[in-house]
């Protein structure tokens, strides 16, 4: 086999609103179907999967790599199959494993160098943008030194920057957060949503937490017993169920009723109301007025008005009508 | 006076330039299996045994073409011919590819990097080529190496091949016996450390293999009714003896072996090779990979 160093071309495709299409996509071990009849579209952005452990994110970002046959369906990344095109889509793929064991003995510049070569940069390309990825993680300092005397925090960092030194179109990240503590986290979160962002990178990355997912995604997809239970953009769910949260010193159910009159959906809950955004008008501050007119009329004190949106959790659990305890935290 | 400045450092960018495939990927990873098998970029430690290995299998060249050098004639080549040469070094290779395979293949399984290299356009089949290749290459350097020394040495010392044909035969004939001493333990070498999961058990079911299977075919052969063919069983000694008949330079070592013909001990040496490097693919096809 020859040692060659052109350029591998993808073939041509055709053009594509997603990074990630799945049609009727099963996976089986044995008798156990880890997917059945899966369908999704993940769209460029930063996506959270999340589910349980074991709920079959790892064997689906494997299938995303092709390095996990599919059962069956069709599977579709950057606008092609991974079965059938495996190299020529891993070269544009960034990924980051779950786990945490790295070379001990390696200098943390080195592997992200490796790494970047393995993906068809040129030696000096791939020095280069080894340093530069390590900077952007934090690591510029600290990129000459063994990786067996980094911490969990500063192991996961490599690894991202092993996923993004080839500039990949696309990022896997397995449970980026893993064995963070809550600093590490918030930082490791700050650079994700930093490098989807700002430098435009798509991302799929792999939790299960619905709190971090809910901090920097634009897109979620839950899996839970082989299915899709939820998928879509996260601003258009939350937004779907927006409404106003009213805290008064008293007079809630005068204040309730008269919102009532005025054609609104009101809950009472303590010393608050929830009034459901979707009013009898097209008007976004409809609801705004009536709060306000109601409160004036009744005469009593208005101690805090917000808007308020569905948490990530409250939409899944709404959509799944699993009991709140099963919710992955 | 306008001060012109540049701004060399622009930090983490769009790349724009050359993209190689998945046969660059391949070179890269062979390139690297190299480096890691000779410890180059590591710790001193890890350059002892390599470097060991090394002086061994050159030791007993560098003595001869000098003893040949300061003692003229012919006589050391004919206590000492080129077809026997392995049989004096077999043991340094044998340890040296019990250092170097599972020290690179081993170790990816266990230190997560297999998963990685199966994130790149590298596959299951051209992860095992490339590393099979680095560790081929480092094991040239004592299989192929010492030989070729040893036919210079001779040569520079007037005690070589009769003429320039002779010289070019006989280089030939130890860079063709060389590689097939290397292609054979590295077949060997990766496939037996594909099974383990522990670098050191994987180094000792190395060197374990070739010592019992050498010690049983010899020892149930030799003076017994046991059918001589078993002494086939010995990839060690057939590589030596396949070596010596390629080398045309044929001496008593194992009763056993005098039955064959040089044909059939070459034909089983290759077969051992292609046998162990086609079972070394099959288990990567199947090997469960931490993700």
């Amino acid at each position: 086999m020859a040692f060659t160093s052109a350029v591998p071309e993808l073939p041509p495709s055709p053009p594509s609103p997603s990074v990630i299409s799945a049609t009727g996509l099963t996976k089986r071990f044995g008798d156990t179907a880890v997917f059945s009849n899966v369908t999704l579209n993940i769209a460029p952005g930063i996506t959270g999967l999340l589910g349980s452990n074991g709920a079959g994110k790892t064997t689906l970002l494997s299938m995303v790599l092709g390095v996990e046959k599919r059962s069956g369906g069709e599977l579709s990344v950057l606008g092609h199959d991974p079965a059938t095109a495996g190299p020529e889509v891993r070269s544009r793929i960034g990924y980051s494993p779950e786990h945490h064991h790295l070379p001990e003995d390696v200098q943390a510049a080195d592997l992200v160098r490796h790494l970047a070569q393995l993906h068809g940069l040129p030696f000096q390309a791939s020095t280069e943008r080894a340093s530069d990825a390590l900077w952007l993680v934090g690591l510029g300092e600290e990129r000459f030194r063994p990786i067996g005397t980094m911490s969990t925090g500063q192991r996961q960092r490599v690894k991202l920057a092993a996923a993004i030194a080839h500039d990949p179109a696309l990022v896997l990240l397995d449970e980026p957060t893993d064995g963070l503590d809550p600093v590490q986290r918030d930082a490791m979160l700050e650079l994700i949503h930093r490098i989807g962002n700002v430098y435009g990178i798509s991302i799929v990355m792999s939790s299960h937490l619905l709190e971090e997912v809910e901090r920097v995604c634009d897109s979620v997809v839950i899996i839970a017993d082989g299915a899709v239970q939820l998928s879509g953009n996260l601003h258009d769910m939350r937004g779907a169920r927006t409404g106003i949260m009213v805290e008064l010193d008293a007079g809630h159910e005068a204040v309730a009723a008269e919102l009532a009159r005025a054609g609104l959906v009101v809950r009472v809950d303590a010393q608050r109301l929830h009034v459901d955004i979707a009013g009898p008008t097209d008007d976004p501050w409809f609801v705004h007025d009536r709060v306000r007119d109601a409160v004036a009329s009744t005469g009593v004190g208005l101690r805090r008005l917000t808007d308020q949106t569905l948490s990530l959790e409250d939409v899944f659990l709404e959509s799944s009508a699993m009991p709140e305890a099963s919710v992955w935290q | 006076m306008a001060v012109s400045s540049q701004i060399h450092d622009l930090g983490y960018r769009s790349y724009d330039g050359e993209r190689a495939g998945a046969g660059w990927a391949m070179r890269s990873l062979a390139l690297h299996s190299v480096r890691r098998a000779l410890g180059l970029k590591r710790a001193a430690r890890h350059k002892i045994a390599p470097a060991l290995a090394i002086l061994i299998s050159f030791l007993p060249a560098i003595v001869l073409a000098g003893a040949a050098a300061f003692l003229g004639g012919e006589i050391i080549p004919d206590l000492i011919g080129y077809g026997e040469y392995f049989n004096i070094t077999g043991f340094a290779v044998f340890l040296f590819t019990a250092s170097v395979a599972p020290g690179v293949i081993t170790t990816d399984r266990t230190n997560g990097m297999l998963a990685m290299y199966l994130a790149s356009p590298l596959t299951r089949t051209t992860y095992v080529i490339a590393r099979a290749l680095g560790i081929f290459a480092v094991l040239l350097i004592v299989t192929v190496g010492p030989i070729v020394f040893l036919v210079l040495g001779y040569t520079f010392a007037g005690a070589g091949p009769d003429g320039i044909r002779g010289f070019i035969e006989v280089m030939a004939r130890a860079i063709v016996a060389g590689t097939l001493a290397a292609a054979l333990f590295t077949g060997i070498g990766v496939f037996i450390s594909s099974i383990p999961r522990r670098w050191g058990i994987a180094s000792l079911a190395i060197v374990g293999f070739m010592l019992i299977s050498g010690g049983v075919a010899v020892g149930l052969t030799e003076g017994t009714n046991v059918s001589n063919w078993l002494a086939m069983a010995s990839p060690g000694d057939v590589m030596g003896k396949a070596s010596e008949h390629i080398m045309g330079d044929v001496s008593f070592t194992v009763a056993a072996f005098e039955d064959r013909s040089g044909a059939v001990v070459i034909a089983a040496a290759v077969g051992y090779t292609v046998i162990s490097l086609v079972a070394a693919w099959w288990r990567y096809q199947h090997i469960e990979v931490e993700r």
